[in-house]
Formats: structure tokens, C-alpha cells, sequence
């Protein structure tokens, strides 16, 4: 199967310092693609080039080519490219704003839209990120003081209120406890079948659990890559074993 | 055990204490600088009752002629109506509002948006600058090139593009005897001084709160789809409404009490505005300006007066604060509602 | 007043200045050294550059005094003076009504007031008005420069038909007093609806302009043509380098007359029997065939007693040289730069030095 997203020979720098070193990664739809590695490694750095977040600083510079539905990511308008592509990020960030309205932002940041299909809409993404049995009777609450957990579910239906292809996770669950982190590790494994998951994490465990394919990244290149949890399990060379246990540190 | 050592209570006890102290002095500045004002108005406020804020007139009375009546003293005719200076402050203050306040707006989201880091800083730096300087300075500016410019450019230009419009063509209407006439001097000179004045004030305030944003908000909005535009528009409206509002406050509180600019660019005439371009004064720039004249009333009663003036401006800025802060407030615990 | 008692004064006044105090240990309210007296001047803005040329060359004369000057307004000379905060309160206008007990104002000068006009084409003609013209423009019942009131007084002038425009000052001012004190006398309706101020409560025209202190008005001007107002001739120079009309005005004898130092100062001689001793007294309307019709005397306002006999002494000292026309008055080496007039002689040693000599420790 075409992966739906390419990247080839992806190098990025800020400064004098090189984050992306000669990366290359296929990413496949409707499969949790897992990036793993140490902090410091690149991993954020990966996920903010290829929705051009990175764009926003001039500072980066960038080669090689990421391409997306087989076409550049700086053929798409920003806009456009960054709809299709939903980010989460390492701590939630809810705006100041009741429920509802956070997750209607995407909605009407793009165009006016009747309130009785947002409504349709507000709840089918909540529901899609697990959230809509425990908020449904207080959209109007303010979002700041849902629980962490909750909070991370909402910025995902946030992002899914757009409908888009792939959903970018960056270390989704490193702020949340245990309990919460679990749930939001079920949601991907639910998430996948309509979309296709980028995760960025340095939880083996996590990896294991919720991983299709699996690259390992270590100072800016992709060490080593293979299919699912077992690839993980299965390695036997000292190389990857060190690095598992500096990840693990 | 919470504190085993009697000294170190007792320390803690006087530092207690200071610091009450230290929060009670603006309390107390504020409710003596009232009292001073009240009591040397007493004799106007006896004097002019309600007729203060609605007579068009302010006159002295005649020079040396002096009445006393029910223990107090006036000149012969004195009247002193402050009606027209109150409503050409809310008017100039208010018109220096709308002006400066999307100004400082598109000009925080021009500098934290599209500038390189580098010359961003500079550039705050140069704005605020802006906020220091004396307003005397202001003012020299605007009557040696704003006024000119005002009188022979930009005021005819308006008379001649707006005044056919309906219902408030008016506004931009001026004329005497038949002829079209713009004085330069006046209501719309006020409102631009005084609005550039309060610019760097408002942008200062701004530009702070976008920078003191977390960058999680920032990066949100950009994954959902938002442009740089939004963005900004979202923080500012949105996210740091407090700041922004609280801002714009700061700078009707700094237009309401503005006085040398003003005066110089306007008038100290009690007139009441007809149009744009009408001649007008403010609280503020008429005490300023005619409070040396009030020591040639031997009665005080002028000089009484002008405490009343001082107290009406000290009223109408506490009342402007006090609303602009319900509608920030309010607004900041409500969050963000468009439907 | 009695000859015997000037000349008294005058001798008084000589043997000090030249004895330079020999005898008097001076004290100075504020003075570091034992042998200096600081006196402070507040008030008047017109007088101010005169305090500020008289200052240093007294203390050239009388060593041991200074004069320390501040411009603040009349009005405020006064009240400090009258609260003993400034030694001498320099002010346009006499006090008004009854003069507090323990204070008194004493006349040193006096100053005039063009009527300045700026007219495209017209400020090289000397235009004819009077008080009832200027009265009925300030009003609103003049509205235009070829008014028949004003083509009357000036037959042959071509005068534009362009709406009037009066100029005012912002700030309450001596200049604004000795403006309306002559409408006042002038003219009877602008007496009974607006009267004398420094803070007139001018009628409300939509096109009156106004600007602060006497630079203001003439910046008003220079950007505004169709414009009059009053402007205090100590500005004499700048009127003229800006080519303003300076209008000929209708005295009491029914002539016109033109702002010289000479008519200025008939209009004070024909006043001297009028004058009552306590110096107050308004110029304006002087009769007399060829005297200029808006001049005032200018005033220092003293505390009668002073809190030392050092302090009455210099003050004493310093206010005969300001009337001498060989010290502060003399017109070469002061008045004549600063464009006032010193008063005449006869109203210095009439009124000035009696009541200058009231004033003691």
C-alpha cells in the first residue's frame, strides 16, 4: 500500500545545529506510526516539519522532501495542509473557553457553519475521542477545568472536528497519570481505524502496546525500523539494545 | 509546632503590619485627595446645585463685586456650568479610543507577527519610548503641523466626501455664514493627539500579553488551521482580553485627565460640539488653563469651583474605570461566547 | 501726597544704593550668606522677561540682592504675594474689589495692546475700528470684514467678504483683562453681557479659535487668515516679522489713533488727577486728543510688612530702581526692547514711591 506520508533525505537545522539528520520514513494509513526515541532527539522537530510549523521560525532550515497524498507539503497552503494533518501536543492545551467552543474552533476558524450541524458535529467528534459521555450535559463549562485527561481528549476532538487524514501526537500522554494515560492509549488504538496516528514517544511500553510500525531515532537519524511491538521484543543487537536503555533512562 | 521563636513571630507580626500599612496608603491617599476636593467645593456645590453640569456657562461674575449670602461669597453674576467641558471629554477622550485602540491593535499584531525577531525588539523598545515623551512636546507637534495639516488638508477632505451623507452627514459639516470653514483647531485635533499619545500605551500593554502567551496556545491555533492573522486576533481578543481591555482602560484613563496637548490643540471656549471640527475643551485643559485667573476672584467662590471641576473629572474617570472593568471582567469569566 | 516726602524717599533710596547698606545687616529669607537678600518675584507672564533682564543688573548696582523671577500668571502673583509665599507678586491687573488689609498694589509700568488682524492682501493697510466694532465681531453680530460698521470706518478699502474669525486666549490672562476692560468701557452691551475678566466668558461663536499665551495666538493666526485678535505689544517684533495688520483704534476724543509709546503714554498723563493712591485704576479710554485707548498699568503686589526690616529695605530698594528712569525704567537700556512704557514721572513720585515706602519690616 502507497504510505501516505513520505519523508526523504529530511534535513533540518536551526542555526549550526543539525535536529534531522538524512531522515528517511514511510508513514501508513490507518496504522499508528511510532516514532521512538530519546528526548532531545529530533522527534518534536519531525512531527513541526512535516505540518511546516517549523515555517514559523525562520531560524530552521530545511532540505529534502516530506510529501503528502503523493504531492509536497509546500505545494499545500499552510492552512490547508495544516487541517489535514491535526497535531497533539506533550501537555493539553485547551483554550479559555467553555467545551463547546474549543471544540467547535477549527470549525469556524474555516467558514460560518449553522449551529445545529456544529452542534452534530461538536458531540460526533467528541464521541469519536471518548469524551462525550462525561461532558455532554456541560459544553458550556469551561474547558480549563476539565481533568488533564479530559483535557487531552478534548484538544483530540478538536483536532478530528476537521476530519483530518492523519492525527500527529507528540508524546500525547507524557503529563497524565497512569489511569488517563491508558485511556488515551485505547482512543489511538480506536483512532486508527478511521485514521492514520503519528505517535511520538520515548515509552517503550507505550510503543509496544499501541505500535504498527516503529522507527527508532537517535541523535537526529533513524537508527532502525520494523513492524509492530514484536519488532521492539525481537532485537537482538547490542546496538539497539543500548539505545532501548537509553531511552528507557 | 508551627513557630517555637517568639521574636520571629513578632517579626513576622511587624512585617504583618507594614504591609497592611503599605496596601492602606492609596486607600488612603484616594479618600483624602476626595475629601480636600470636597470640602473646598463646598461653597460652589451650595452655590450652582445641578445647574453645575448642565449651564453652558462659565463666568466669573463681574470682577471685585462681591455678594454674600447664607455664608458664602460670589462675585456679582457669577455662574459656573461645566456642561459643555464634560461632555468634549467624553467626547475627545472616547473619539481617541476609537482611534487609537484598533491602531495599537493591527500594530502589536503587524510588530509580533511579521517581524524579525530582531528588529521586534528594537521597535517595542521605540514605542514605548513614545509613552514618555512630555506631552507639552505633543502638543507643540500638533499646533505646528497637525492643526495646519488638519485645516488645510484632511479636514476639507472629509467635509467633502462625508457631509452628503445621510442622517450623519452632519457630523462632518462645518460652516459659517453659508461657507464651508474648518478650523483645524478643535474636537477632531484633540482626539488624534491625544490618540497618538495613548498608542504606545495601549500597544505597550499588548504587545507584552502576546509575548507572555504560552506557546501552546500559539502552536494550537496554527495546527487547527489558523493563520498568523487569526492567531494573533484570537490571543488578543480572546485569550489575553483581559490585558487588552485592561489596556485600552489605561489609555482612556490617560485621555480623560490629558491636559497641555489638548489645550494647545484645542480651546478652552465652552462650546458645545456641533460637528467633527467643532472647537471644544475638556475638563482637564480648562482648569489648567484657567485656574491662575480664578486667584482674581477675592470671594474664592471661582476658585471653589474649579475643586468641583476637579471632582466631576476625578468622577467621571473613577465611573469610566469602574465600567470598562465590569465589561473586561464580566467578559473574562464568561470566556469566549459567539453564538 | 506732599514734595517734601518724595524727596525724601529719593534721597532714602540713593544713600542706600550707593552707601551699599553700610549699616544694615542684611538677612535674606532664604539666603546662605548673612550678607544676602533673595527676593522672589512670581506672577505676571508678561513681566516675566522684564524681572529676568531686572534681576542680574540690580545685582549688578546692589551686590547683596537677588531677584529670583517666575512666570506663572497674575493671578497667582497675587495670591502669593497676599499669602506672603513671593516677596512681590508682578501682576497685568490691579486686584479686583476691596484690597485685602496688610497688602497693597503698587503700579510700576504700563503696557498696551495691539488689535492685530490678519487679512490676505490687507495686513499693509492700517485699518480704522473701534471698541463697538470689536465688541459686535467678539459677539457674533459683526460676522464678516466687510461689514458696513467696518467699510464705514474705513472708506476706500477694498475689505474681502470673508467671515471673521476672533482669536482668543486659552488661559486666563492680564492680556484677556485689559482686552475686555476696554469692550467694557467701550461699548455698553458687551458690558452688561460679558463685562471685565481675565477669564471672560466669551460669547460662543462656532468659528472663535483660541491659543495659549501670546506665542499661541500668533501661531493661530499666522496658520488662519480672516483672523483678529488682542496680542500685548511686548510681542511687538514677532507682530511685525509675521506682517500683521496692527489696527488704528477710536479713542474717546474721536480719533484714531495708533499704538506709539508717546499716545500710550498720554492716555496715563491724562489720568493723573484720577488717579486714586492706592494706584488702581483702569487706562483704557483715556481722554485726550491723540491717546491710545487699551493701555493698563502694571502692578506689583506687596505684603505691607515684611518679615524683616532687611527684607522690607532691599525690596524698597530694588522697586525704586524698577521706577527709576535711570535703573529698571529706562527705556533705552530695558523698556524699549521689551515694549512697555515706563509710567510718567509725575505718577512715579505721585502714587509709585508713596506706596512703595509703606512697606516695612
Amino acid at each position: 500500500m502507497e504510505p501516505i506520508i513520505k519523508l526523504e533525505k529530511l534535513e533540518v537545522s536551526s542555526g549550526k545545529k543539525k535536529i534531522l539528520d538524512g531522515v528517511n520514513l514511510e508513514i501508513h494509513k490507518n496504522s499508528i506510526n511510532t516514532v521512538l526515541g530519546p528526548s532531545g532527539g529530533g522527534k518534536s522537530t519531525l512531527l513541526r516539519t512535516i505540518n511546516r510549523l517549523t515555517d514559523l521560525d525562520p531560524a530552521f532550515r530545511i532540505s529534502g522532501t516530506i510529501s503528502f497524498n503523493g504531492k509536497k507539503v509546500t505545494e499545500y497552503s499552510e492552512v490547508e495542509l495544516r487541517r489535514r494533518i491535526g497535531m497533539i501536543f506533550q501537555r493539553p492545551n485547551p483554550f479559555p473557553m467553555p467545551i463547546y467552543d474549543n471544540v467547535a474552533f477549527g470549525m469556524r476558524l474555516q467558514s460560518y457553519v449553522q449551529k445545529k450541524d456544529l452542534d452534530v458535529l461538536v458531540e460526533q467528534s467528541l464521541t469519536d475521542a471518548g469524551l462525550w459521555e462525561e461532558v455532554k450535559g456541560e459544553l458550556k463549562r469551561d474547558a480549563i477545568t476539565l481533568s488533564g485527561g479530559q483535557q487531552q481528549r478534548m484538544c483530540i476532538a478538536r483536532a478530528l472536528i476537521l476530519r483530518p487524514d492523519v492525527i500527529m501526537m507528540d508524546e500525547p500522554t507524557s503529563s497524565l497519570d497512569p489511569t488517563a494515560k491508558s485511556r488515551i492509549e485505547d482512543l489511538m488504538l480506536d483512532l486508527k481505524e478511521k485514521y492514520t496516528v503519528i505517535l511520538v514517544t520515548h515509552d517503550i511500553a507505550q510503543a509496544k502496546k499501541v505500535s504498527d510500525y516503529t522507527s527508532l531515532i537517535y541523535n537526529g537519524k533513524i537508527v532502525a525500523s520494523g513492524e509492530g511491538g514484536e519488532f521492539l521484543e525481537d532485537s537482538a543487537s547490542d546496538s539497539l539494545k543500548s539505545f532501548l536503555g537509553e531511552v528507557s533512562v | 509546632m508551627e513557630q517555637l521563636n517568639p521574636f520571629f513571630n513578632l517579626k513576622n507580626f511587624s512585617f504583618k503590619a507594614l504591609i497592611l500599612i503599605m496596601a492602606l496608603v492609596p486607600a488612603f491617599i484616594i479618600a483624602s485627595v476626595v475629601t480636600f476636593l470636597l470640602y473646598y467645593s463646598f461653597p460652589s456645590i451650595i452655590y450652582n446645585g445641578l445647574n453645575f453640569f448642565t449651564s453652558k456657562i462659565w463666568n466669573d461674575g463681574s470682577s471685585g463685586v462681591i455678594l454674600h449670602n447664607n455664608g458664602i461669597s460670589y462675585q456679582s453674576g457669577a455662574v459656573y456650568g461645566i456642561y459643555p467641558l464634560v461632555l468634549g471629554t467624553v467626547l475627545i477622550s472616547l473619539i481617541a479610543l476609537l482611534i487609537a485602540f484598533p491602531v495599537s491593535f493591527f500594530v502589536t499584531l503587524n510588530v509580533e507577527l511579521y517581524m524579525p525577531k530582531k528588529i521586534r525588539g528594537t521597535l517595542i523598545s521605540f514605542i514605548e519610548l513614545f509613552a514618555g515623551i512630555p506631552s507639552v512636546v505633543y502638543g507643540f507637534w500638533g499646533l505646528l503641523v497637525l492643526i495646519p495639516w488638519l485645516q488645510n488638508t484632511v479636514e476639507p477632505w472629509i467635509g467633502t466626501h462625508f457631509s452628503g451623507i445621510p442622517l450623519i452627514g452632519g457630523v462632518f459639516t462645518s460652516e459659517i455664514s453659508g461657507r464651508a470653514y474648518y478650523p483645524g483647531q478643535g474636537l477632531l485635533a484633540g482626539a488624534l493627539i491625544l490618540s497618538i499619545m495613548i498608542i504606545p500605551i495601549i500597544t505597550a500593554v499588548m504587545t507584552n500579553s502576546f509575548e507572555t502567551a504560552p506557546k501552546e496556545i500559539k502552536d494550537g491555533i496554527y495546527s487547527l488551521g489558523g493563520t498568523r492573522w487569526e492567531m494573533g486576533k484570537y490571543l488578543l481578543v480572546h485569550h489575553s482580553k483581559a490585558a487588552t481591555y485592561g489596556g485600552a482602560l489605561l489609555g482612556l484613563g490617560r485621555a480623560l485627565g490629558e491636559t497641555m496637548a489638548v489645550l494647545m490643540v484645542t480651546s478652552a471656549l465652552l462650546l458645545v460640539p456641533s460637528n467633527l471640527f467643532s472647537n471644544v475643551s475638556t475638563v482637564a485643559a480648562y482648569i489648567a488653563a484657567q485656574l491662575d485667573s480664578a486667584f482674581f476672584d477675592q470671594s474664592g467662590m471661582t476658585t471653589a469651583a474649579f475643586a468641583e471641576a476637579a471632582l466631576a473629572l476625578m468622577g467621571v474617570s473613577l465611573l469610566v474605570n469602574v465600567i470598562g472593568r465590569k465589561i473586561a471582567g464580566r467578559g473574562v469569566l464568561r470566556g469566549y461566547q459567539n453564538d | 501726597m506732599n514734595r517734601r516726602n518724595i524727596v525724601k524717599a529719593i534721597v532714602f533710596a540713593v544713600l542706600i544704593v550707593v552707601s551699599g547698606f553700610a549699616g544694615y545687616e542684611l538677612h535674606g529669607n532664604s539666603g546662605t550668606s548673612s550678607s544676602t537678600v533673595a527676593l522672589s518675584e512670581t506672577g505676571s507672564s508678561l513681566l516675566y522677561p522684564a524681572f529676568n533682564l531686572w534681576g542680574p543688573n540690580f545685582t549688578k548696582v546692589q551686590s547683596s540682592v537677588t531677584i529670583s523671577p517666575a512666570s506663572t500668571g497674575s493671578g497667582t502673583g497675587i495670591s502669593q504675594a497676599e499669602k506672603g509665599l513671593a516677596n512681590f507678586g508682578a501682576s497685568d491687573a490691579y486686584i479686583q474689589g476691596a484690597i485685602p488689609a496688610g497688602v497693597e498694589n503698587i503700579p510700576i509700568l504700563i503696557s498696551y495692546q495691539y488689535i492685530c488682524y490678519n487679512i490676505p492682501g490687507l495686513n499693509s493697510v492700517t485699518l480704522n475700528l473701534s471698541a463697538g466694532i470689536i465688541a459686535g465681531i467678539y459677539m457674533g453680530t459683526i460676522t464678516s470684514w466687510n461689514d458696513t460698521a467696518i467699510q464705514a470706518a474705513n472708506p476706500g478699502v477694498h475689505l474681502p467678504g470673508n467671515a471673521i474669525i476672533p482669536i482668543v486666549r486659552s488661559d486666563g490672562s492680564g492680556d484677556s483683562f485689559m482686552f475686555s476692560s476696554y469692550l467694557t468701557k467701550g461699548n455698553a452691551s458687551w458690558a452688561s453681557a460679558v463685562g471685565t475678566s481675565t477669564n471672560p466668558s466669551w460669547p460662543t461663536l462656532p468659528q472663535e479659535k483660541t491659543g495659549a499665551q501670546n506665542t499661541g495666538l500668533i501661531g493661530v493666526m499666522k496658520n488662519t487668515p480672516y483672523t483678529i485678535t488682542y496680542i500685548a505689544a511686548t510681542y511687538t517684533s514677532t507682530v511685525k516679522a509675521d506682517g500683521f495688520g496692527i489696527a488704528d483704534l477710536l479713542n474717546a476724543a474721536g480719533n484714531y489713533v495708533a499704538p506709539t509709546i508717546a499716545n500710550v503714554q498720554q492716555a496715563a498723563n491724562q489720568y493723573l488727577s484720577l488717579i486714586p493712591s492706592n494706584g488702581t485704576i483702569a487706562l483704557q479710554f483715556a481722554p485726550g486728543a491723540t491717546s491710545y485707548p487699551i493701555a493698563d498699568m502694571e502692578y506689583i503686589v506687596v505684603q505691607k510688612v515684611q518679615p524683616s526690616f532687611q527684607i522690607a529695605a532691599a525690596m524698597q530698594v530694588f522697586m525704586f530702581w524698577v521706577v527709576s528712569s535711570s535703573g529698571g525704567s529706562s527705556l533705552t537700556n530695558f523698556l524699549s526692547g521689551l515694549d512697555l512704557v515706563p509710567l510718567p514721572s509725575s505718577v512715579v513720585t505721585g502714587i509709585t514711591m508713596p506706596l512703595i515706602e509703606l512697606i516695612t519690616g
